[in-house]
């Protein structure tokens, strides 16, 4: 992995069309800006992850079900 | 918005996510399915690996008055207009319970698909404070100040 030391208002470049800047630095809490072209998609890593998280192998598994049960309400003549 | 039944699906129901998805760049055709005993989740299955499904939710039924801002390239991603808003379906990705934690839905990052030109995408609500765990079982309401945000105009 590349490191780099920026100060708040520096920037660098992933390649030529990428621009990552640095806009303020806080507590262990970085505020950064990202130019770059629209066909870039631009996401938190924590959404990749997610997504990877999210894969159901065997969708007729019992997981399932018993979630949509709890998400459907339950009809007024049960207890 | 109701979602089609599955036997309303047309018959090449293959549904196009031509970015892929974060995360899961290899899966790029999926079907969208209601199966039975399973409302009111969806799943959508990928085409490219069997192996592959997301359950998902719509997201007007975790979050009422919930609302998805799409810009230009989600349009043309879609391959539909504004005009074409009502038609959208909006689903929220599920994630299962584990080992403590509770099912959650990603409201933060939905994915959008139009059952017109049958292509999705997964599209980032930055601007939005909509989260990316929302816990299934309840119903939440906006607010909150805004987290990231993109410039009007900005490349």
């Amino acid at each position: 992995m590349l490191v780099l030391r920026r100060n708040a208002g520096e920037s660098f470049r992933v390649g030529d069309n990428v621009e990552v800047r640095i806009l303020d630095v806080g507590r262990g809490r970085v505020k950064i800006g990202v130019i770059a072209p629209r066909e870039i998609e631009i996401y938190r890593t924590e959404l990749a992850e997610m997504n990877r998280r999210a894969v159901v192998e065997d969708w007729r598994g019992s997981g399932l079900s018993d979630l949509a049960g709890k998400l459907r309400p339950s009809p007024p003549n049960e207890p | 918005m109701l979602l089609p039944a599955e036997d309303e699906l047309p018959a090449d129901g293959v549904i196009e996510f031509p970015e892929g998805l974060p995360g899961l760049p290899d899966q790029r055709r999926f079907v969208l399915l209601q199966p039975e005993g399973l409302e009111p989740l969806v799943v959508l299955a990928s085409l490219d690996d069997q192996r592959v499904s997301l359950a998902a939710v719509q997201a007007r039924a975790v979050w009422e008055e919930y609302r998805v801002a799409l810009d230009d390239d989600d349009w043309e991603t879609l391959g539909s207009t504004a005009d074409d808003h009502a038609r959208l379906l909006c689903l929220a990705v599920v994630i299962l319970a584990s080992s403590g934690a509770a099912a959650t839905c990603n409201l933060f990052a939905p994915i959008v698909i139009d059952p017109e030109t049958r292509r999705g995408k997964q599209v980032v609500q930055l601007g939005s404070d909509y989260p990316m765990l929302h816990p299934l079982g309840g119903v939440g309401s906006g607010g909150g100040p805004e987290e990231d945000a993109r410039d009007a105009g900005a490349a």
